[in-house]
Order: C-alpha cells, then structure tokens, then sequence
C-alpha cells in the first residue's frame, strides 16, 4: 500500500482543481458584469 | 432543466467513484495507485474533446464573425485547459511511483504540455487585446492548439517513448475494468459539457449587460 498516498493525492488534485473551476463559475456569475 | 442536469451530475460522480474503488479490481503489479488511470485517461478525452470544439468554434467565428461562437469558443477553451492541467497533474503523480520520476521529457507529456502553454497564450491574447481583435488574435492561437492534438495522439505510436498508449490492444483491460473506463468517460464528458454550457451562459450575460 505504498502507492496510496499517490492514488490520494491524484484524486484530492482533481477534485480540488474542478472546484476550484466551479468556484471561479460562481464568482463569475456574481461580479459586475464587462463594460 | 439546468437544475436536473445539476442533480444528475452528483449521483452520477459519486457513482463513478464507488465504481473505481470498489468495483474495479486492483490492479496486480501496479496497485491502487494504477486507479489514477481512469480520472488521468478520461480528463484527457474531455481535453481533446473541449479543446477540438473550442478551436472548431473559433475557426467558426473567424469565417462568420458571430460573438455567440466566440462565447462558445472561449468557454470550451476555458473548460479545456481546465482538463489540461488535470492531465499534467495526475500524470506525474501516477508516473512518479511507477517510473520512479515525475515528468520525463517523453513525445507525449511535451506535447501536451505544449498544448497547456497555447491555451495560456489564448488567455493572455484575451487580456492583451481588447474586441474583435482579442477575439480574432485568440481563435487563431485556437487553431494552433488544434494542430498540436494529433501529435499528442499519435506520438506514442510515431516515436516509442516512455507513455503507454492506451487504445491499442483493447483484451488488455479486463472487462470490468474497461466498464469502469467506460463509464467514467462518459461521466468526466458530462462534468466538462455541464461546465461549458454553465461557463457559456454566464459569458452571454456578461455580454449582454
């Protein structure tokens, strides 16, 4: 089980990096628009 | 209707891990970290599949001058670097065990890194310019990065580096590991369009106002 850590931080990178995208959507659909 | 895509998407997520960690038989020499593999593989179709679009999208924009191709395109683009750097991420975390080194300078990883580093110019184009300019600069940058998808896909083919391919012998993935692939692609497909038509939709309001 050496390579579990590695299984983990591939996963945790993942899921941190589409939320981190979803976030980015939100703060986007909440800021003041373009001029 | 986009709320029941919404509701859809977590079910459909947290299926698809049960169906990794559980059903998914562990792999023999590689171990659990070989799981990386299906969220790695998948991320780089919704990659290839967003990245095509987002450029198609601008060639589009670039014959018709439409803005609704260019919102479209920027927002595929967007979603597509997205899952590029997911690609660059899980890459070396699962090569770093099993090659003993976390990037190699392989045909395959310089391609798509390279592929990262054009859809980062599309962006900084974007800044750079303002109107129709940065919209025109940015689908030609697009086109540039359209180019450079076959060579990620036939490089391991053309020149045998260290990166594996992965659609050539298919009797190599046991069938319920190739289920799990399947489904998983299908699901990471769905995440990456739900995120496009959403990026989409807030660009024409801001577009609008």
């Amino acid at each position: 089980m050496d390579t579990l850590n590695y299984c983990i931080a591939g996963y945790a990178v993942f899921a941190g990096l589409i939320l981190a995208y979803v976030l980015r959507l939100f703060y986007l659909s909440r800021s003041h628009p373009r001029k | 209707m986009k709320k029941y895509i919404y509701l859809m998407l977590t079910p459909a997520l947290a299926l698809n891990a049960y169906a990794i960690f559980y059903y998914a038989p562990l792999e023999a020499t590689q171990g659990i970290v070989q799981k990386i593999f299906y969220v790695h593989v998948a991320s780089a179709f919704a990659m290839y599949t967003t990245l095509i679009a987002g450029a198609s999208l601008g060639v589009g924009y670039l014959i018709r001058r439409d803005d609704a191709l260019d919102a479209w395109s920027v927002s595929a683009m967007e979603v597509g670097m997205l899952f590029c750097t997911i690609v660059l991420t899980t890459g070396p975390i699962w090569a770093k065990p099993m090659w003993g080194t976390w990037w190699t300078w392989d045909v395959r990883l310089t391609s798509t890194f390279f592929l990262w580093l054009i859809c980062a110019a599309y962006f900084l184009l974007r800044k750079a310019f303002s109107g129709t300019q940065a919209k025109r600069f940015s689908a030609i940058m697009a086109v540039l990065g359209l180019l450079d998808v076959p060579i990620i896909i036939f490089a391991v083919k053309l020149w045998r580096g260290a990166h594996p391919a992965v659609l050539t012998d298919k009797a190599a993935l046991p069938a319920e590991m190739r289920q799990v692939f399947i489904l998983t692609i299908i699901v990471i497909q769905f995440l990456a369009w739900t995120l496009v038509t959403t990026r989409r939709s807030i660009e024409e309001k801001r577009r609008v106002h």
